[in-house]
């Protein structure tokens, strides 16, 4: 199991030892450990990729679907879980539908809806998109799961006079929280990783995320690739730290993704 | 006691659907307005947008089902048909076999540090697609470290992988298997744990091998997830743009290319929106085909149960 790891890793691995090698190091000895450790890659990829500015825009987007996804649905599933609806017997047919629905598809009517509206180029423009594309999962996610909670905490609140917004926040969204954490983790690991949102509603350099800055970084270094190891094992950081501390909830969160 | 929850129950019931409803209401529609504004909006301009002739600056001008005349009749359109179809298989079969081989290790074996090793496995699944191109990128360079190992091996002329029409989507499906398989294993290893640990002492008792045990007891215990695995496997696959597009671009020539980047320049480069828009319709059906196969297993499941 621990070569099974090595081998798993090892990309990784090749990433790192690259980033601190030395361009003439590189070419004579392409895949074992540096002869000279080096920081240089680091400091040129981190001022030439503009990394801060890339960081704080993917902790924007990033931030914001994770929220937006968060409340959203958590409203949406509460109606669909709690409430009988007259006329939404129809809506979880549709979510399910809207499951599967990727912005591969969407991509050209959403750039040309957005540009009609002038919102290109914007944080929202990459935010809200991706917020409604995680809806029909997120809903429907917290939905199964505020249905399944004995329904005699919502009756008892009632009884007490506690009204429908009461019910949600103050019974629903506490004994939801597992649900709500994984979908959280799970946006989160999405949104921090997605390029095409980017690529396609983004042009304006102050604006690109994490994984366009570093596709328009290779575009100008296209075989440095000491200086390109460096800006991916800069970007890489965030989301090792993240799983290695939350590797937990994103385990299980991915568990519920299979869903999608 | 039970009359008194149940009288609970009906007056609760009965005050929401004198009440409750409207308000219900309130709290669907902020992601509702979304969803219509964001998804099912542009659903239905896609479908408009299929029928025009548009360079996406001027005005556009119906040519009904033209576009979809055009895409079918174009050779570059069943190349990525092709190179989807390639794709989706090996993603149907390879990943889930890494993953479903771990899941055993995992699942079966004593050894201590199991849940650490379970971490490491999964962790390509949560690197950035644009970081995997650039690790792999390296990794096929034709100096890199591919080339350095088979050269030390004494093959002459090594391929240029990315840049080599004919291995080129085996080499950037083999950074996808390494992205994905973690996904498959996951998936297995808690439907392993589900089955009755008695059936398998039952099995040792009679003197099954380690293989029967696999065959007779583990793989029929985890069908549903298998199903599961195979279908979101292909659905996934199927949308795959990043990747591909950030190693190859869809070259050489076209030996790389499928519907999502065939989608992407047909908008961007080519200022086709019109055929765009047919493609990604195609694209639309099939995985809307795909995911009623999900829909109707799950069905079945259920009325079993």
């Amino acid at each position: 199991m621990a070569a099974i790891a090595l081998a798993v890793l090892y990309p990784l691995v090749i990433l790192v030892f690259t980033a601190f090698k030395t361009q003439g190091d590189l070419i004579v000895n392409p895949t074992g450990p540096p002869s000279e450790w080096t920081f240089a890659n680091f400091a040129k990829s981190w001022t030439e990729a503009g990394m801060a500015t890339l960081m704080v825009n993917s902790l924007i987007v990033s931030g914001g679907v994770v929220l937006g996804t968060v409340i959203l649905s958590s409203l949406g599933g509460f109606a669909l879980g709690r409430l009988r609806l007259r006329g939404t017997g129809v809506l979880p047919f549709l979510l399910t539908i809207g499951l599967v629905l990727p912005f591969e598809v969407l991509m050209i009517p959403l750039f040309y809806s957005f540009r009609a509206v002038g919102m290109l180029d914007s944080y929202l423009s990459m935010i809200l998109p991706q917020v409604a594309l995680g809806l029909p999962f997120g809903i429907l996610l917290l939905r199964t799961f505020i249905a399944e909670l004995p329904q005699d905490f919502f009756d008892a609140a009632e009884i007490d006079g506690a009204g429908l917004w009461d019910q949600y926040l103050h019974v629903a969204m506490p004994l939801a929280r597992p649900a709500l954490v994984a979908l959280a983790v799970l946006e989160l690991i999405w949104s921090w990783n997605q390029y095409l949102v980017a690529l396609v509603m983004v042009q304006n350099p102050h604006l690109r995320t994490i994984p366009l800055g570093l596709s328009i970084f290779v575009g100008r270094h296209e075989s440095n690739y000491t200086a390109l190891a460096a800006a991916a094992v800069i970007a890489l950081i965030p989301s090792l730290v993240l799983y290695i501390v939350f590797h937990r909830e994103a385990l299980r969160a991915n568990l519920a993704g299979a869903l999608k | 006691m039970t009359s008194a929850i149940q009288a609970r129950g009906n007056a609760s019931r009965l005050w929401r659907s004198r009440y409750g409803t409207r308000r219900a209401w309130l709290f669907l529609l902020p992601p509702l307005v979304l969803m219509i504004a964001c998804v099912a909006w542009p659903t239905v301009f896609l479908v408009w947008l299929s029928t025009q002739k548009w360079d996406g600056l001027g005005s556009a001008t119906f040519v009904g089902l033209n576009n979809f005349a055009r895409v079918f009749a174009d050779d570059r359109f069943w190349i990525a048909i092709q190179n989807n179809l390639k794709w989706s298989v090996a993603s149907a079969i390879i990943p889930p076999s890494v993953g479903l081989a771990l899941a055993i290790l995992l699942s079966r074996s004593t050894v201590r540090g199991r849940g650490v090793f379970r971490i490491v496995y999964f962790t390509p699944q949560i690197v950035a697609s644009a970081i995997v191109a650039i690790i792999w990128r390296w990794i096929y360079a034709p100096d890199g470290p591919v080339s350095a190992v088979l050269g030390s091996l004494g093959v002459a002329n090594p391929p240029l992988w990315l840049a080599d029409a004919d291995v080129a989507l085996i080499a950037v499906f083999i950074a996808y298997a390494w992205v994905t398989f973690g996904f498959s294993m996951l998936i297995f290893e808690t439907a392993i744990r589900t089955i009755d640990e008695e059936l398998f002492d039952a099995a040792k008792v009679d003197g099954a091998t380690f293989f029967g045990e696999v065959r007779h007891i583990l793989l029929p215990g985890i069908r549903p997830a298998i199903a599961t695995v195979l279908v979101v496997s292909t659905i996934w696959s199927f949308q795959i743009f990043d990747l591909i597009y950030l190693t190859t671009a869809g070259g050489p020539g076209d030996a790389t290319m499928v519907l999502s980047i065939g989608i992407y320049t047909s908008m961007f480069a080519a200022r086709d929106v019109g055929r765009g828009a047919a493609m990604a319709l195609v694209l639309l059906a099939v995985i809307i085909t795909l995911a009623s196969v999900i829909a109707a297993g799950r069905a079945r499941r259920e009325t079993r149960l």
